[in-house]
This record gives C-alpha cells, sequence and structure tokens, in this order.
C-alpha cells in the first residue's frame, strides 16, 4: 500500500499533471490524475489560486484551470529543494 | 585530562575553519526551513534546528579563537599571565558553549534520523534529554586548571557515536537509493565522525589536531557542494 500523500504531495502533483497536459485540464480530468474527490479538490484548487500557482479559465462554457509562470517556477524550486532533502534521506 | 597540541603555524586557520563551516551550516539550515514550510514536517524541522545550532557553535569558537589568537600575537613576548588567563577565560567559555550547542544539535540531527516506525514515540526524546542533562553536569566537571580547555574526550567520543549513528542511517538510505547526492551527505558524516574521533587523538600529536580540522572542512564542503549541485541543474 503507498504511504497516506501529505498536503504538499497533492499539490505538487496537481501542478505536475497541469503542467504535463500542454499547461491546462478540466476539473473531472484533475480529479482523475490527482486521485482526488470532486470536494477535496476544491479545497486544493482554491489553495493554488490563492497563491497564483494555477488560474481558473472560461472558454465557450467550458471551465479550465492552468499553470501560471508562478506555478512552474515553484515546481522547479520544489524539485531542488526536494533533491537537497533526498539527498539527506529524509524526503520532502 | 591531557593538554590539546595545536601547532603554532596552525593558530588562526582552525578560526576561519570554524567560520566557514558555520557558514555553510547556516545555508543549510536555510534550506531545510525552505523545505520544512513546504512540508511542516518535524524532520525537516531537526535537521533546520540542527544545523542553525550546530552553526552558532562553531561561530562562536571561531570569534572566540580568533580574539585569542590576536591577544596573544599582540602581547608577544610581554604577555601577562592576566591578559593571557582572561583570553582562555572567554575561548574556554565559547569552548563550553560550542560542547553543550553541539550535544543539542546532534540530537537534532539523531531524532531527525531516528526511524519513523519507531514503537515507543516518546524515548528517544526522553534518552536524548537525559543525555543532554548529563553532558551539561559533567562537562564542567572534567575542565581542569590546564590552559587548555578545548579537550573533552567525553564530549568528542559522545559526538562521534551520534555521528556514526547518523551515518549508518545515511548509509542504509545510500543502499536504498545509490545516489550521487546520498553519497556525498554520507561522505559529508563520515568526515564529521573523524572530526571528532581525531580530536579525542589531539594530546598526542599536533597532526591530530590539523587533520581533525581538515576533515571538519571537508564534511562542510561536501555539504556546500551538495547544495550549489542541485540549484545550478
Amino acid at each position: 500500500m503507498n504511504p497516506r500523500r501529505t498536503k504538499m504531495q497533492i499539490y505538487i502533483d496537481i501542478l505536475k499533471n497541469l503542467q504535463k497536459s500542454n499547461g491546462r485540464m478540466i476539473k473531472t480530468h484533475i480529479v482523475y490524475k490527482a486521485n482526488l474527490t470532486h470536494s477535496r479538490l476544491k479545497e486544493y484548487l482554491n489553495f493554488l489560486m490563492l497563491k497564483e500557482f494555477i488560474e481558473e479559465r472560461n472558454n465557450g462554457g467550458e471551465t479550465f484551470f492552468v499553470i501560471t509562470e508562478k506555478g512552474v517556477k515553484f515546481l522547479k524550486d520544489i524539485d531542488k529543494l526536494k533533491k537537497i532533502s533526498d539527498a539527506f534521506g529524509v524526503p520532502l | 585530562m591531557p593538554p590539546i597540541v595545536i601547532p603554532v603555524w596552525f593558530y588562526g586557520f582552525d578560526a576561519i575553519m570554524y567560520f566557514i563551516s558555520s557558514i555553510i551550516g547556516f545555508i543549510i539550515s536555510f534550506y531545510f526551513h525552505k523545505i520544512y514550510s513546504l512540508s511542516s514536517e518535524k524532520r525537516h524541522l531537526y535537521l533546520f534546528w540542527g544545523f542553525l545550532i550546530l552553526s552558532f557553535g562553531l561561530l562562536s569558537l571561531s570569534i572566540t579563537d580568533i580574539y585569542s589568537y590576536i591577544t596573544l600575537w599582540r602581547c608577544g613576548p610581554f604577555c601577562t599571565l592576566g591578559i593571557l588567563s582572561k583570553a582562555f577565560d572567554i575561548e574556554s567559555f565559547s569552548y563550553f558553549l560550542y560542547f553543550g550547542l553541539s550535544i543539542i544539535a546532534y540530537s537534532l540531527l539523531v531524532l531527525a534520523y531516528i526511524p519513523q516506525k519507531f514503537k515507543i514515540k516518546n524515548l528517544p526524546t526522553w534518552l536524548m534529554a537525559i543525555y543532554f542533562i548529563v553532558v551539561l553536569i559533567t562537562l564542567p566537571l572534567e575542565r581542569g586548571e590546564i590552559v587548555w580547555f578545548s579537550y573533552s574526550l567525553f564530549f568528542d567520543l559522545i559526538a562521534f557515536l551520534m555521528l556514526v549513528f547518523i551515518f549508518f542511517i545515511n548509509l542504509t538510505n545510500l543502499n536504498e537509493n545509490k545516489g550521487m547526492n546520498n553519497l556525498l551527505v554520507t561522505v559529508s558524516f563520515i568526515f564529521l565522525s573523524l572530526f571528532h574521533l581525531l580530536r579525542i587523538f589531539s594530546f598526542i600529536s599536533g597532526w591530530m589536531y590539523v587533520l581533525a580540522h581538515l576533515s571538519m572542512l571537508a564534511s562542510f564542503l561536501i555539504l556546500l557542494y551538495v547544495v550549489i549541485k542541485v540549484k545550478r541543474k
């Protein structure tokens, strides 16, 4: 069984999935990719929007989420911190 | 208690090495603070405080070492015991501070490395607390009236054993991950353990003292290299 993900790991998963999908995804796809319920996802998306890591956009009645430049930079920074943390054998 | 032997030509170099090591320690603690702010994991918090406290200990030692060397150099052959003993009192206090801070710092590092699956949750904390109290009580008793107070078999032995424990945990991680950075951190802890081991024997020869300090510097430089390597990618 996989260990429980921390909040931070869930934020990273959402952002990484958004980045992989050309920077944009609809809510249902994020739910599926990040392995979360709709209600829990809302909480995480709100946090990421508050931090300006993602943006909510509308196109022809379809709502989707895009990763911002700040979000991409955050992913890069966190990757470096993860490598430092992993080097000490105490993973992030 | 045997007096420590420091080669005259090495005066000042040890202080510079303490200073460089403390700056690197501050850099490592800064990154662990950043990591903790993202993860909120106690193990990262322990690493942050561990490196921060260790750095303060090394910094205090470097400042007082420089002060005592300058005092010694300024008064030269006209030194009176009064001037020297004042400088050595300050240095002695600084060593005492460094011993205490290092034990706290290493205890925090040990806590960060204690496997999370450990059943009796509070036992390591209690053991470390008792350990630290014992160190605090016994260190002043160990200091005699000899000029050089910088030697403490008890402190170096305890620090060495703690660092060997951290080294073995890192060795396990290295065995699992087989990464270059894991290897470098493991080697860094070997050098830091060596620093304390060689200090134990520094009453035998001045070279032991020199090699001990080179080991300490190598340990911190390796950690700095890991950080630079990761940041540059």
